[in-house]
């Protein structure tokens, strides 16, 4: 073979090679990991302080009362009369 | 009026300890001095006779939401409900309850209205309020009353069958005093789920009304809460004489 061919041969070949070799650093750098993501401590907002609702006011429980009877007078349904009537 | 003010009298004079309360429907009738008056009348004479607290019955709102407003200002006691607000507040329209201290005991008493009659009566009125179911909002106050009260006491306008539903389905209620009453109350009736005792006085009709009053008595023992009752429903016949103070008061109402 004359010896340009072989030149012209070698010179293919390796243009080739050399494309192949770009196409798959290419090929690598598409698929690589992610790059980590940076961890930073966040900093926590202070909780927002309700306005302080007031305790309602329910009396303690007694001390237990003395016994007692109640009396407890009921009326329904009057309809306003205020004399008999017959 | 005049002999259910004597035997009010009568009762307050045999005990210390004495609530006198009305289920509701009482303001307004068919007797002509009510009808003149707008229930002035009525409320005077209750005012009078020294009423503790009254429920908010349907019938009453036949006075018209502004008058209604006016005769529950004159009144020195408070009419209850927790189950009507006004529509743009959202606010009780009246106070929903009471805490009274009684011999050292805490009573509570809550009031309930029929909300079924309102629209009918008020018509377009009934705009201005907003009408919750009762049994909601019993169940809901309850348990707000219940760490605040030895005693709480529903004055309750919502029927019989109501009154009854009432007392199997809100654990917590010692007392329901009950208006617009189905069947003439010949004993309390008393609720097998929750011990809830249920008592009415009258089944009004046209010429008669106001005839009837409950008389409970509860025995309260401290931490034991109630151990017994007695009630008995008394007919307030002419064997009562009038009251005079009362009688005093009518007969001005009368003459005006």
């Amino acid at each position: 073979m004359p010896r340009t061919k072989l030149l012209e041969i070698l010179f293919v070949v390796t243009a080739g090679l050399g494309l192949l070799f770009v196409g798959w650093a290419v090929l690598i750098d598409r698929t690589a990991a992610p790059a980590p993501t940076l961890t930073t401590t966040a900093t926590t907002a202070a909780p927002i302080t309700a306005a302080p609702t007031p305790t309602p006011t329910i009396p303690p429980s007694p001390t237990p009362a003395s016994p007692i009877t109640l009396t407890i007078l009921h009326t329904n349904d009057t309809w306003g009369y205020v004399w008999p009537c017959g | 009026m005049a002999r259910r003010a004597t035997k009010i009298k009568e009762e307050r004079a045999a005990s210390p300890y004495v609530l006198l309360l009305d289920a509701g429907n009482s303001i307004y009738g068919d007797q002509a001095l009510t009808q003149i008056t707008q229930g002035r009348v009525v409320i005077t004479a209750m005012n009078l006779m020294g009423y503790d607290a009254m429920a908010l019955g349907a019938g009453d709102f036949r006075l018209g939401l502004e008058v209604l407003q006016a005769r529950i200002a004159e009144a020195r006691f408070p009419i209850l409900s927790a189950n009507v607000l006004a529509a743009d507040t959202r606010q009780p329209f009246v106070t929903p309850y009471v805490i009274k201290k009684v011999g050292g005991y805490r009573i509570a008493i809550l009031g309930l209205t029929d909300v079924g009659e309102i629209e009918t009566i008020l018509g377009q009125d009934a705009r201005a309020l907003k009408l919750l179911d009762p049994l909601e909002t019993a169940r809901r106050t309850v348990a707000e009353l219940c760490p605040q009260a030895d005693v709480l006491i529903v004055l309750s306008h919502l029927g019989t069958q109501l009154n009854r539903q009432l007392a199997d389905t809100v654990p917590g209620i010692d007392v329901i005093v009950g208006g617009l009453v189905a069947e003439w109350p010949k004993e309390p009736w008393r609720s097998q789920v929750n011990g809830t005792l249920l008592v009415e006085a009258e089944i009004p009709s046209t010429g008669y009304a106001g005839r009837q009053i409950g008389v409970l008595r509860l025995q309260l023992e401290g931490a034991h809460g109630i151990t017994g009752y007695t009630w008995e429903n008394v007919t307030i016949t002419p064997d009562y004489s009038d009251d005079p103070d009362m009688s005093a008061l009518l007969e001005r109402y009368s003459t005006q």
